[in-house]
């Protein structure tokens, strides 16, 4: 008698012919108690209404019970797991236990169970079961199987779920955030009391190691203000190696996507991407925080919030009174882009900065020649979703001067 | 005149307007409202003392020291001068001028010579601190929300009518509470202390109605609010040296030229040796700091110290220390601000506070004076301040009458109202943490829009 026959006698129900040698399909030998589920109903999401118990093909059954009420008809051979499921890892060991391996299992049945179980580790464990059959078709079955699950990969990840285990990049889906923070809220993350405090061997840690440094040397000297998932940080640290580039983010899931962007573009390219980092700061609080007078050479506002209404407009990040900040922490000679897709933003950050006496627009030689300019639109996560939309942008570069008085 | 009608409201702002008094969950707030509406009283000195001016809650007190009587202020506008409190005031260095500010919205210059209203402006939000540049040639007024305006005097000459002027935004800080503004000795420049640790010097330009871009210096290394600034004049740095207090307990050195931290103290420890239960918490915020000229000490207000501290500057190793603590015996007397003139040698000391709660007197002020700070025998090796008594405080009787209100001050009544001003001073300058519900109440009832001028 082969398995199934055994089933048979085992439900001490009517018996059930068993039509020739092939294993026929579970659902002819599948009764429910009440008789509500008809032969032919598959075993596909009985529904309460079903009720019933719904019967494994395995030698030792047990009851899976869909309905909360359901009449339990345990007999004697099967111990009952939890009602509402039955383990997977006892199917899988049931799957082993016996001779089944040497023969198919009903092809429907494992998608069925499949349906049944969306655990993981359950799964997973059935898969591994079935992988020690030597039925080519049961391990082809399981392995379509595997990949009905989501996110299996998990299971063979064990490290960080939100990162790509073949690039070694974190994926996006995971980090994403509103598109909007309010910077006029008192966030809770520190804040290094003076630019001396800022620990430059967090950020960098293969270039300055040092954690108390002295020296004078080696500053940052881009700041990407609103760097969002860091795209232009990441075009910059390649084209300009030797210089350090920090990014500021409010948000924090995005500035963690950012972190461990940069962290797992120096693993996979070894000696590069050291020169960038990022941290979460409200950089129209603290700026001055961060960095020295004239420290920073290139500072980059790329698509900020536009805060369309005028009640808001205080918050945006180019403003009459903010700039005098920005012109503190920029070199003479130190540039300022701004980008956006907003017109009316645009032209507003275009007159902030004519009318005010510390900046000057460059000329259009000098937009040419400079390859930071290209990239505005192109390098980031904004920029590249406007020119999809083929959307026009408009940006405003200006040279830090001294005042004439 | 006319001010503004909106309810304006910051995010930061911890006080109310008073004017929300519809839901239920906001009666606990209520009498936050109330505790917060105190205004502390505030005293200031006329550079050759010649005249020492009170503010309390809405009443500003002139006492004439030169003739010894009280001065009624003229005001173009009639009835009371100030709506609502004064929550700074101040003499200009020249002189001549006099400006008095506070939760009204309305900034009012004073000629010292006439006590007369030369110039109103009105200003959007509720003003937290003021200054005179040393020429006498402009006000700076400082709101809430971090923005200094600048407005220019008419060249007076007594006799033109108080104009209204219009303000015009000089610098601003981000959202941020503006505690303090002072320009430097030789006028070069202006500093801004805000809620958000921070201390901003900048270059004051000639034409400062297009605003003061130029930003020389940032001084940072409080660990918490900075609450006051003050100037040390020294000969061999014109610009002189920076002196600030903060909520951390700490009086900072600084020089402003570059922006460094010349030294550090640590007054909070030394409160606690002197006042054993002083220590709870924040208690020991640095609430005023005023520095007597001609010698090179420091007065400091604590918040909790019934005295006042007294710092030494040493002026070639750039250093602070301090050098004694001066404590007022037999009365509660918790110094809300101090004030000294250039020439007197004395430090005036006020203490007292408007509209508190818990008591039946709606509002209570307490002069005192502390002298001795020259030199009386050039051996002696050092000062000693003494703490005047009444009758010897230069205008006597009739001063502690006018700028007091009353002669005495009935000793329960005294002690309940300095219970409310400690209990008030902390509510006004900690931070309020509001709970979600209210939060979202008055965001809801908040009012940004630009008043329509």
């Amino acid at each position: 008698m082969n398995c199934l026959q055994t089933l048979a006698v085992v439900m001490g129900k009517e018996k059930v012919r068993i039509p020739g040698k092939t294993p026929a399909k579970p659902s002819t030998f599948f009764k429910s108690s009440t008789g509500n589920a008809t032969i032919d109903s598959s075993l596909f999401c009985p529904t309460k209404a079903d009720e019933g118990n719904m019967l494994v093909p395995i030698l030792r059954w047990r009851p899976i019970s869909f309905a909360k009420n359901a009449q339990s008809e345990t007999t004697k051979s099967n111990h009952q797991v939890d009602r509402t499921k039955a383990s997977g890892q006892q199917i899988a060991m049931d799957l082993l236990s016996t001779n089944l391996v040497h023969q198919e299992l009903p092809a429907d049945w494992l998608i069925n169970i499949s349906r049944n179980f969306l655990n993981n580790t359950s799964m997973s464990a059935i898969y591994q079961a079935c992988l020690k059959f030597k039925s080519k078709k049961v391990k082809e079955d399981a392995g379509k199987l595997n990949k009905l699950v989501p996110e299996n990969n998990m299971l063979q990840n064990k490290a960080n779920p939100t990162i790509n285990k073949s690039t070694g990049l974190p994926r996006k889906r995971f980090y994403r955030a509103r598109a909007h923070s309010n910077p006029l809220s008192d966030s809770h993350f520190p804040v290094p009391i003076s630019p001396s405090h800022v620990d430059y061997s967090l950020h960098y840690p293969q270039l300055l190691p040092l954690a108390n440094r002295t020296d004078t040397f080696n500053k940052i000297e881009f700041a990407d203000i609103g760097c969002g998932f860091g795209g232009l940080l990441i075009s910059l640290a390649t084209l300009f190696p030797e210089t350090l580039m920090i990014g500021m983010e409010l948000r924090d899931k995005v500035t963690e996507y950012v972190k461990e962007r940069i962290l797992g573009l120096r693993v996979a390219s070894p000696g590069q991407y050291q020169n960038a980092s990022v941290v979460r700061t409200n950089s129209m609080k603290y700026i001055p925080n961060y960095f020295e007078k004239g420290q920073l050479l290139k500072m980059f506002f790329l698509f900020p919030d536009p805060h369309f209404k005028e009640k808001n407009h205080r918050r945006r990040v180019i403003s009459p009174h903010l700039l005098d900040e920005y012109a503190y922490v920029l070199q003479v000679g130190g540039i300022i882009y701004t980008i956006t897709d907003v017109e009316e933003l645009g032209a507003w950050m275009k007159s902030c900065l004519q009318s005010h006496p510390m900046f000057e627009p460059l000329s259009e030689m000098e937009l040419e020649a400079d390859p930071v300019v290209k990239l505005l639109s192109s390098a980031t996560e904004e920029g590249q979703k406007v020119a999809r939309n083929g959307g026009q942008t408009f940006q405003a570069v200006f040279r830090r001067i001294t005042p004439s008085s | 005149m006319e001010g503004t009608k909106m309810d304006a409201r910051v995010d930061e702002c911890e006080r109310d307007d008073g004017n929300t008094q519809e839901d239920a969950p906001m009666e606990e707030s209520e009498q936050n409202n109330k505790d917060m509406e105190v205004a502390p009283a505030l005293v200031s000195v006329h550079p050759t003392q010649s005249s020492v001016a009170v503010a309390l809650g809405s009443d500003l007190r002139v006492f004439n020291l030169l003739d010894n009587s009280a001065v009624s202020l003229m005001d173009e506008s009639g009835g009371a001068y100030h709506n609502d409190s004064i929550r700074c005031i101040k003499y200009g260095t020249n002189g001549k001028l006099f400006v008095s500010a506070g939760d009204d919205k309305l900034v009012k210059v004073w000629s010292t010579d006439c006590w007369r209203c030369i110039s109103t402006v009105v200003s959007e939000k509720r003003v937290s601190a003021v200054a005179i540049s040393n020429d006498g040639l402009h006000v700076c007024f400082a709101d809430k929300f971090g923005v200094v305006w600048v407005v220019d005097l008419p060249g007076f000459d007594g006799t033109k009518a108080s104009l209204n002027q219009k303000a015009v935004p000089l610098l601003a800080h981000y959202c941020s509470i503006i505690t303090s503004l002072e320009f430097s000795p030789d006028g070069r420049f202006i500093v801004s202390a805000d809620r958000d640790f921070k201390i901003r010097v900048t270059v004051f330009p000639k034409k400062p109605l297009d605003g003061a871009h130029e930003i020389q210096s940032f001084c940072l290394g409080h660990t918490e609010f900075v609450s006051c600034l003050a100037f040390i004049c020294t000969p061999d740095s014109p610009q002189g040296i920076l002196v600030s207090g903060g909520g951390d307990s700490t009086v900072r050195m600084w020089d402003i030229i570059s922006g460094s931290l010349l030294d550090t103290c640590e007054v909070g420890t030394k409160v606690g040796q002197v006042e054993p239960n002083a220590t709870e918490g924040n208690c020991s915020t640095v609430t005023n700091i005023c520095t007597i000229p001609e010698c090179t000490l420091i007065a400091v207000a604590i918040q909790s110290l019934r005295g006042i501290m007294l710092l030494t500057c040493d002026l070639s190793s750039r250093t602070l220390s301090v050098s004694k603590v001066v404590s007022i015996d037999g009365e509660n007397f918790v110094p809300t601000s101090l004030g000294s003139s250039i020439s007197g040698g004395l430090l005036w000391m006020v203490t007292g506070a408007s509209k508190f709660r818990g008591s039946d007197v709606s509002s209570l002020s307490r002069v005192k004076v502390i002298s001795g700070f020259k030199k009386s025998n050039p051996n002696a090796s050092e000062q000693e301040p003494t703490v005047l008594a009444d009758s010897e405080i230069p205008g006597g009787a009739k001063l502690l009458e006018k700028l007091q209100g009353s002669i005495s001050i009935d000793e329960k009544v005294f002690l309940a109202a300095a219970d409310a001003v400690k209990t008030a001073m902390c509510n006004l300058l900690i931070k309020k943490q509001y709970s979600d519900e209210k939060r979202e109440f008055r965001k809801r009832t908040r009012n940004d829009k630009k008043s329509k001028q």
